[in-house]
C-alpha cells in the first residue's frame, strides 16, 4: 500500500496536494522533517516561488541529502512545478544548484505575440511512453515563468506555448511535472493515482 | 495555444449560495461547498466565488469558509468580496485561492491594485468592473456598496485598473445579471479591445452560442451564474455544465480560420 510523503518546507502549497491525494483515497502525509521520509513509500516535492529561495529552504531544513538518499533507495520522487525544476542542474532564474537528478537547466520562458509570461492557464499535453500519463486527451493547469525545453533528455510529455515546453520528465524513479496536478481536477487525480501505484 | 474559459460564478451570502436578477430578487440556491463539489465532478476548469455582502457590511472576508471552499476546489479558484489590503490578498492566496478579485476597495483606494499585484503577482490580481445603464441608457461604472453610478466611463475605468497592475478584468453587466438575455456584445468587444490583459465577462449568458460569440469578439473568459445553477423556464435549481467537447467546439467556432 502506498504511503505518500509531501515535503512541507515552505516551498509551496503541500496542503492542496494532500487534499487531492486524500480525495482519491491515497494515504498521504505532510513531511516537515526529513526523518519523516522513511514513513513513506513515495515522496512529492511541490514548489512555488523563486528557485534560489527554494534551494535555501531545502538546505535550511537539511532535506537535500535525504531526498537524494530516498531516490537512491529506489522510492519514487515526484517534483511539482518548481519542484520539477529543482530536479535539474539549475535555473536561469537564480544561481543555486538544483538537486542534479536530471541533466538539464531551466530557461526563462520567452514572451511573444500571444504568449504572455507567466504561462498561466490550462494547456493540452501530449505524452509518449510515460508512466504517469494515459494515452489520449489530457489537459493540465500551468503557472510558471521558467521552463525545461521539450527537447531535453527524459521528457515524456510536452505542450506548446510558443516554444515546446516539457510538461513531464521521467528517469527511473525520478519524476517531475511542470503543471499543477492538484489544480487539474480529474487529470491531476488520475496522474497522482498512477504515481502512487508505481513501486520502488 | 489557449483553451476556452467558461467559468461558473457563485454568489455567496452568509455561507449560502444565492442567485439574483440584476443583483436584486435573490433566490437561495443551496450550499456553496456542495455546489463546488458538483462542479468538480463536472470538470469545470475554473471557478469564481463572490461574497456579495462583505464590502457593503464592512466586514472581513469569511476566511474559514473560504478555506473550506478552496479545499474542495481541485481547479483554480478566484475569490472576491471584502478584500481591502495587501495582507488580505496574501492571506487569500495562502488559503489556496489562485486569483484575488478586487472590486469596491480597488475603486476607493487607488494604490491597492498595485500593492496586491506586488504581493501576489499581477496575473493573480483581478479587478471587477460592474456596469449599469443610467435612466438615459448611458453605460456607467456601478458601485454595489453605495448603489451609485461613477462618473468615469467604462473604458477609462478598465484602462486605469490595468495600468495600476491588474492582470485581468472581470466585466459584470448588472442589468443583464440573471436575465438570460445574452450579453451586450458591443460593450464586451469594446472593453476587450481597450486593454491588453484577459477580459472575463459576466451577465446575461444563457448558452454556448453566446459564449462562442463573446470569444469571437476577443473576450478571454465567459462567466455565468444563472446558466449553470438554474434550469429554465421556471428557474428550478439544477447545477449543470456543458460537456467539455461541446465547449471546445463552441470555442473552435469562435476562432478565426
Amino acid at each position: 500500500m502506498a504511503r505518500v510523503g509531501i515535503v512541507d518546507a515552505g516551498l509551496g502549497n503541500p496542503r492542496s496536494v494532500l487534499r487531492m491525494l486524500e480525495h482519491i483515497e491515497v494515504d498521504a502525509f505532510l513531511a516537515a522533517e526529513s526523518h519523516q521520509f522513511d514513513d513513506g513509500t513515495h515522496l512529492i516535492l511541490p514548489g512555488v516561488g523563486h528557485f534560489d529561495d527554494a534551494v535555501k529552504k531545502l538546505d535550511r531544513v537539511g532535506m537535500v541529502e535525504p531526498i537524494l538518499q530516498l531516490v537512491q533507495s529506489g522510492r519514487p520522487l515526484l517534483g511539482i512545478c518548481l519542484g520539477m525544476q529543482l530536479l535539474g542542474q539549475g535555473s536561469e532564474e537564480g544561481e543555486a544548484p538544483g538537486l542534479g537528478l536530471m541533466p538539464w537547466t531551466c530557461k526563462a520562458l520567452p514572451a511573444g505575440a500571444g504568449y504572455r509570461v507567466p504561462h498561466m492557464g490550462w494547456s493540452e499535453v501530449d505524452s509518449d511512453a510515460s508512466q504517469l500519463h494515459a494515452n489520449g486527451d489530457e489537459r493540465f493547469y500551468f503557472v510558471h515563468s521558467y521552463y525545461v525545453d521539450a527537447g531535453e533528455p527524459h521528457v515524456t510529455a510536452s505542450c506548446d506555448y510558443g516554444v515546446r515546453i516539457a510538461a513531464t520528465v521521467e528517469s527511473q524513479n525520478v519524476f517531475g511535472v511542470q503543471f499543477h496536478p492538484e489544480k487539474s481536477h480529474r487529470y491531476g487525480m488520475a496522474l497522482l493515482e498512477r504515481f502512487s501505484r508505481l513501486t520502488a | 495555444m489557449t483553451l476556452p474559459r467558461l467559468i461558473p460564478c457563485l454568489l455567496l451570502r452568509e455561507r449560502g449560495l444565492w442567485k439574483s436578477r440584476r443583483f436584486r430578487d435573490w433566490t437561495y440556491v443551496g450550499d456553496a461547498v456542495n455546489a463546488i463539489k458538483i462542479f468538480n465532478e463536472k470538470e469545470v476548469d475554473e471557478l469564481v466565488l463572490f461574497d456579495v455582502d462583505a464590502s457593503k457590511s464592512g466586514r472581513a472576508p469569511d476566511w474559514e469558509y473560504i478555506e473550506e471552499c478552496a479545499s474542495e476546489c481541485f481547479m483554480p479558484l478566484g475569490y472576491g468580496g471584502g478584500i481591502r489590503s495587501r495582507d488580505d490578498a496574501e492571506k487569500l492566496v495562502s488559503l489556496g485561492v489562485e486569483k484575488v478579485i478586487l472590486n469596491t476597495a480597488a475603486w476607493t483606494s487607488p494604490d491597492l491594485i498595485g500593492d496586491v499585484a506586488a504581493a501576489v503577482g499581477s496575473c493573480s490580481t483581478v479587478v471587477c468592473l460592474d456596469v449599469k445603464r443610467t435612466w438615459r441608457r448611458a453605460l456607467r461604472r456601478y458601485e454595489h456598496a453605495s448603489k451609485s453610478a461613477a462618473r468615469e466611463s467604462v473604458l477609462d475605468a478598465a484602462v486605469r485598473v490595468v495600468d495600476a497592475g491588474a492582470g485581468e478584468v472581470i466585466l459584470q453587466d448588472v442589468d443583464r445579471d440573471g436575465m438570460f438575455t445574452g450579453p451586450d456584445y458591443e460593450l464586451l468587444e469594446a472593453v476587450a479591445s481597450s486593454v491588453p490583459v484577459p477580459v472575463t465577462v459576466a451577465g446575461g449568458f444563457s448558452g454556448l452560442e453566446e459564449a462562442s460569440e463573446a470569444w469571437a469578439r476577443g473576450v478571454s473568459g465567459v462567466a455565468a451564474g444563472s446558466w449553470f445553477v438554474f434550469q429554465r423556464p421556471h428557474r428550478a435549481v439544477l447545477i449543470s455544465y456543458p460537456a467539455y467537447a461541446d465547449i471546445r467546439q463552441a470555442w473552435e467556432r469562435s476562432q478565426p480560420e
